[in-house]
């Protein structure tokens, strides 16, 4: 009769299983996952080049160019701007009428320019044109005789291959809700910079231009960030820096990257049962802050015969939560084990805004 | 006489496993090409080209049984456009023919939308079926740990982002391909890269790493000359191992490398980035003996 009961019961489950599961997707992986590592907190990154916009009247004039080795590439490119309502794109530049010269306003030589049509088959068809300097002077100035518009602005970008005075960033890449303040340190070599030899911005994933300013290697801004999550992509801090190498001017740029996180779901214990022919099915409530899809990951474990804890089977469930819901994840195992059963190494993921939570 | 064979092999289903034939003798193999960043509508002619596809497809044991995906993979790897589109476009191949065993060849950008579903299993309902299919793919010069070009296109330029011909124009599958970004979504979102879960399925890729641009050599023309001296300036972001877009770095970032272009190519030739998807230096042929 027991038995009877038993199976008339997980019958019954397996049918309200099946139908809890129409609204839910259910993934179980062909093996055990391994758990997953703790969330990524910072970024690291080098940089080699800079950036910077010039207007016209600076390139008529000269603009300083910072070029300390052999192995360079300048690019410069016409830069798009808004006036009353308007976009406006400078001419393209003339590489004929460009030309580099030192402190004394002599000449000097180029050993590669790279005229538009080379660019573009590089897959820079925004007019850029390219050189490469065949001698090096901390003193160059780059100009040019076309007649350019004073107004017009134009992007001056340099690298410098392999360089030993790369800049170094190392940023923290979580940034919790209504936190202002971004950890984000900038070395080069031994060197550490005051907080009035960096520039700052900040970019929002829609391509907004926030305040910002740099503060005892923080990123400090004062309005709270709005956007959540990774879906529309990151926030982007954008470092600038001058300074004295060897007595030359190295100057560097960097961007790195951020996401704007909150929890946006949280979980109560999970309850498992034990259901007939090795499957096992495991109720997770758990409670949002935006409504949304979200996931859970986790693995299932009982216990061997030496009463050792044994992983068992991983499984993955998504479906549209808007306040209070529970995942239903069913397991099906090979493996023989005991209760008490558990799951273990938890994510949550809110697949609306891209955001990834450890579980309980 | 149809409705009698298809009742004749259902009947010998049993049979056909009663004796212990091999499940794969029984299993209907499908290959997809999955392109790289862009908007394509006919990548069959415009980003594969025919000669490439009718090669490989001649390794099937139905050769019909292939299929050309046509998505925006401008969009960030994960919008409906992008994998949704691919998830779209696979399931409809896989239902259509009956697919068992899915090959997915993919090129550049195009491994790391696939790796998207691989790694992201309920993202969409219709992944699950996907993955199960999937027992191999082939990622021909995959972006997997980006391109710093990406990071070059961007830099600077937040209103104007443009790359041509190897990235599309100002567009989010640009920005997702900077070498940061790439190194989260890894860390986070996507399997199959060091001390990150495996993916469910053998991923395995082939590298590009050199360009040949020299003008007297005819091997510099395959796949458009144009393009290979447009990989030459590129050159200036990348580190000597390369295929003129992507560092050999990244290609081998996830999954396994299955050969570096010059150990089996015809003529030991370098695969720049426009020839790894292209019919050039016996590529079809390698790719057509291994699905």
């Amino acid at each position: 009769m027991i038995n009877k009961l038993t199976t008339l019961t997980a019958a019954i489950m397996l049918v309200s299983t099946a139908a809890q599961a129409n609204d839910q997707t259910v993934y179980q992986f062909p093996q055990v996952q391994p758990a997953l590592g703790a969330q990524l907190q910072t970024l690291e990154k080098d940089s080699v080049e800079y950036w910077q916009k010039v207007s016209g009247k600076e390139l008529k004039r000269g603009v300083p160019v910072f070029v300390n080795q052999a192995d360079n590439f300048i690019r410069i490119a016409p830069k798009a701007r808004f006036d009353n309502g308007e976009v406006f794109k400078p001419h393209g530049l003339q590489l004929d009428k460009l030309s580099v010269r030192d402190d004394n306003f002599r000449q000097m030589p180029m050993q590669t320019m790279v005229a538009q049509e080379q660019m573009e088959n590089a897959g820079f068809n925004d007019g850029s044109v390219g050189l490469k300097l065949g001698q090096v002077n901390g003193k160059a100035m780059l100009r040019t005789s076309q007649a350019l518009n004073d107004n017009d602005t134009y992007l001056l970008h340099v690298i410098e291959k392999g360089s030993s005075n790369a800049l170094h960033a190392k940023s923290q890449f979580r940034v919790k809700d209504h936190q202002q303040r971004v950890a984000m340190q900038l070395s080069m070599g031994k060197k550490r910079f005051k907080d009035s030899d960096v520039q700052l911005t900040l970019s929002s994933p829609d391509g907004e231009k926030l305040d910002v300013r740099y503060e005892n290697g923080e990123a400090v801004f004062n309005f709270p960030l709005e956007t959540l999550g990774a879906v529309n992509g990151y926030y982007e801090l954008e470092a600038s820096v001058n300074t004295k190498v060897n007595g030359q001017t190295v100057k560097r740029s960097i961007k790195m990257p951020f996401v704007h996180s909150m929890q946006t779901i949280s979980m109560d214990k999970a309850k498992v049962t034990a259901l007939s022919n090795n499957k096992y099915q495991a109720k997770v409530p758990v409670q949002v802050t935006e409504s949304g899809r979200f996931a859970i990951r986790a693995t299932l474990t009982g216990k061997g015969d030496k009463g050792e804890r044994i992983k068992l089977a991983t499984v993955e469930v998504a479906k549209q939560i808007d306040s209070y819901g529970s995942f239903t994840m069913p397991f099906a195992v090979t493996q023989a084990a005991k209760a008490p059963f558990e799951l273990v190494d938890i994510e949550l993921t809110d697949q609306t805004r891209m955001l990834k939570f450890a579980g309980e | 006489m149809k409705t009698k064979i298809l009742s004749l092999m259902t009947a010998l289903t049993p049979v056909a496993l009663a004796l212990g034939l091999s499940q794969s003798a029984m299993a209907a193999q499908g290959v997809a090409f999955v392109h790289g960043t862009g908007q394509q509508t006919d990548a069959y002619n415009d980003y594969w080209t025919g000669s490439f596809v009718n090669t490989v497809r001649q390794g099937l044991p139905n050769t019909s049984n292939y299929t050309v995906i046509n998505c925006d993979f401008e969009q960030y790897m994960w919008a409906d456009g992008a994998a949704g589109c691919l998830a779209g476009q696979l399931t409809s191949f896989i239902n259509n023919k009956n697919i068992t065993e899915l090959t997915l060849i993919t090129h550049s950008n195009g491994g790391n939308v696939v790796r998207w579903i691989l790694s992201n299993p309920t993202w969409d309902s219709r992944y699950p079926n996907i993955i199960n299919k999937v027992t191999r793919t082939i990622a021909l010069a995959p972006s997997s740990g980006g391109t710093p070009l990406a990071d070059a296109v961007v830099a600077g330029n937040s209103f104007e982002q443009s790359l041509g011909w190897l990235l599309g124009y100002g567009n989010d599958a640009v920005k997702q391909q900077q070498v940061s970004w790439m190194a989260s979504y890894n860390a986070q979102w996507l399997h199959g890269t060091p001390n990150r879960p495996s993916l469910p399925s053998h991923f395995e890729s082939v590298v590009g790493s050199d360009v040949d641009s020299a003008i007297w050599d005819s091997d510099s023309y395959c796949g458009g000359y144009q393009n290979q001296v447009g990989l030459e300036v590129t050159q200036n972001w990348l580190d000597s191992c390369s295929d003129g877009f992507l560092n050999c770095s990244s290609q081998s970032l996830a999954g396994v490398v299955w050969f570096t272009d010059k150990s089996r190519t015809q003529g030991s030739e370098p695969l720049s980035h426009q020839q790894s998807r292209r019919n050039c230096f016996g590529l079809p042929n390698i790719l057509k003996n291994r699905i």
